[in-house]
């Protein structure tokens, strides 16, 4: 039996063992951030069908007020789509005759098969921005998705996706401080690094001096190797002299569905058998994969011209 | 009107030393209803508010919301009503946010154990000098907060962070605190009602 003493002793024990506990959580949350990701993941994945029934009700309100917004000006709207179909047929029209003078000139240069890109749409479970972070959840089912694919929503880019996990997937919003990524500016053909500082508006660095953004030009992603080139990302805005953002075409605020691109990685160049390297390799290529023989190892001590890559 | 009925005549009959064994089970079944109801509830509603607002509805400072009205419920039970929120309850409790939550990982959890202790330790000193006080009280621990996920932010970003974030947190969680504060006061004049029925 316990005396009341050292009850007493116990129950003054227990606050300062569970804060012990909470500053360990911490420490681990710190160290094995991944795992901490994965967990909320997780728990974000469990929970999915009852956050999309706690938004029902939201979802269903915007529906309504987009209708009585709609009945409101039923006329006006009318006049403005007629107008915008004119546009559209007038440019339906012209994107069928550039698509018939590329299929030509494709056909006259020999162009080989273009890569088709598949994707995978997801709604958004969570929104994880907080003041220093900016990202989403996004369900996708059993799609494998590729860390680093690019997430687009309607109209432009929305982000990276940053942790896979078996049914959800987390995007890096454009947005968040440690969202890097390079793009292209449309009118001057420069390169930039697009980098987000938790602001609507990421910033444009690293450009080229003699390529300066210009206000109002339009940016897509960069294609290179990891990342898909010509994803509509945003418009150049100048908030004060030399500091250029970005005005992301996405709608950001409201994310609701994402798209992601699911083959993101440009192939590889093929090895050029028969020609000569500039520099013997590092460590040699095994493309049967054949362990090396001592022999074939010497190989890169053994004079250029005698060199044969592959 | 029934049950308040049906309660005093198993009090009529407890004085005349008539109460079967039947009336004795359902006070105590009452009795257990009352005790887990105290001991769990402001729990439970911690967990459920938290829960809530990590939906996606886009709501301007909805994480920073979070965390004042989690820590404001802390803040609130264990200062009037200690025996409402144990401290098991209140970790499990923290420890299920934690899941739901997007600041840094434990981050919250210990700060809702130091203003459970903080208000505990108080409770005689606060409870004299009024409102005001703990609520400024309260003010400190949320920038504590604040101040931690800025300083965890930073180290992990590795460049200086706007505190900007610090002082909309600090400002929304004191701001709201108020109007928790009566909102509870409401809820457990209406629960001790209850009870004392």
């Amino acid at each position: 039996m316990i005396s009341i003493h050292t009850r007493q002793l116990l129950a003054g024990l227990v606050l300062p063992v569970m804060v012990f506990l909470a500053v360990g959580v911490m420490l681990a949350g710190q160290i094995w951030s991944a795992k901490a990701i994965q967990l909320r993941m997780a728990a974000a994945r469990e929970m999915g069908p009852v956050y999309q029934g706690l938004l029902f009700p939201q979802h269903q309100f915007y529906k309504w007020q987009l209708t009585l917004q709609g009945v409101g000006d039923l006329l006006a709207e009318n006049s403005r789509l007629r107008k915008e179909n004119r546009q559209l047929a007038y440019w339906y029209g012209e994107a069928q005759t550039l698509r018939q003078e590329n299929a030509r000139l494709k056909a006259v240069l020999h162009w080989g098969a273009e890569d088709t890109r598949d994707y995978v749409s997801g709604w958004v479970v969570r929104d994880e921005s907080g003041p220093y972070l900016r990202a989403v959840l996004l369900q996708v089912g059993d799609h494998q998705v590729q860390q680093g694919s690019l997430a687009v929503d309607a109209v432009g880019l929305v982000g990276r996706v940053s942790e896979v996990g078996p049914h959800v997937v987390r995007v890096l919003l454009i947005e968040d401080a440690a969202s890097r990524i390079p793009v292209t500016l449309q009118n001057s053909g420069g390169d930039a690094m697009m980098i987000g500082d938790n602001t609507p508006y990421p910033r444009l660095m690293y450009y080229s001096q003699s390529l300066r953004p210009e206000e109002g030009e339009h940016i897509v992603t960069r294609g290179q190797t990891g990342l898909t080139g010509g994803v509509s990302v945003g418009h150049v805005h100048y908030l004060a002299p030399g500091q250029p953002v970005v005005i992301p075409d996405a709608a950001l605020e409201r994310l609701e569905l994402v798209r992601i691109f699911d083959g993101d990685f440009m192939p590889e160049a093929p090895p050029s058998a028969g020609r000569v390297r500039e520099k013997p390799p590092l460590l040699p290529d095994h493309h049967d994969g054949e362990a090396p023989s001592n022999w074939q190892n010497l190989r890169r001590f053994l004079p250029f011209s005698s060199l044969r890559n592959g | 009107m029934v049950e308040q009925q049906r309660v005093w005549g198993m009090a009529l009959r407890l004085e005349q030393g008539r109460l079967d064994h039947e009336a004795l089970e359902g006070i105590r079944q009452r009795k257990l209803m009352v005790q887990v109801r105290r001991k769990l509830l402001p729990c439970v509603v911690m967990v459920i508010l938290a829960f809530v607002l990590s939906a996606p509805f886009g709501i301007l400072g909805q994480t920073e919301l979070q965390t004042a009205l989690t820590l404001g419920t802390v803040w609130f039970w264990a200062l009037y009503r200690p025996a409402f929120m144990p401290l098991f309850g209140l970790f499990c409790g923290g420890l299920v946010i934690e899941l739901f939550s997007a600041n840094p990982p434990g981050v919250l959890l210990f700060w809702m154990l130091v203003a459970y202790g903080v208000a505990h330790g108080c409770r005689a000193g606060l409870s004299r000098r009024g409102f005001l006080l703990s609520w400024t009280l309260y003010g400190l621990i949320i920038l504590g907060e604040a101040l931690t996920d800025w300083v965890l932010m930073v180290i992990r970003v590795r460049g200086a962070l706007s505190v900007y974030p610090i002082v909309f947190q600090e400002a929304l969680a004191v701001g709201s605190y108020p109007f928790l504060h009566v909102l509870y006061l409401w809820g457990l004049s209406i629960m001790e009602k209850h009870d004392r029925l």
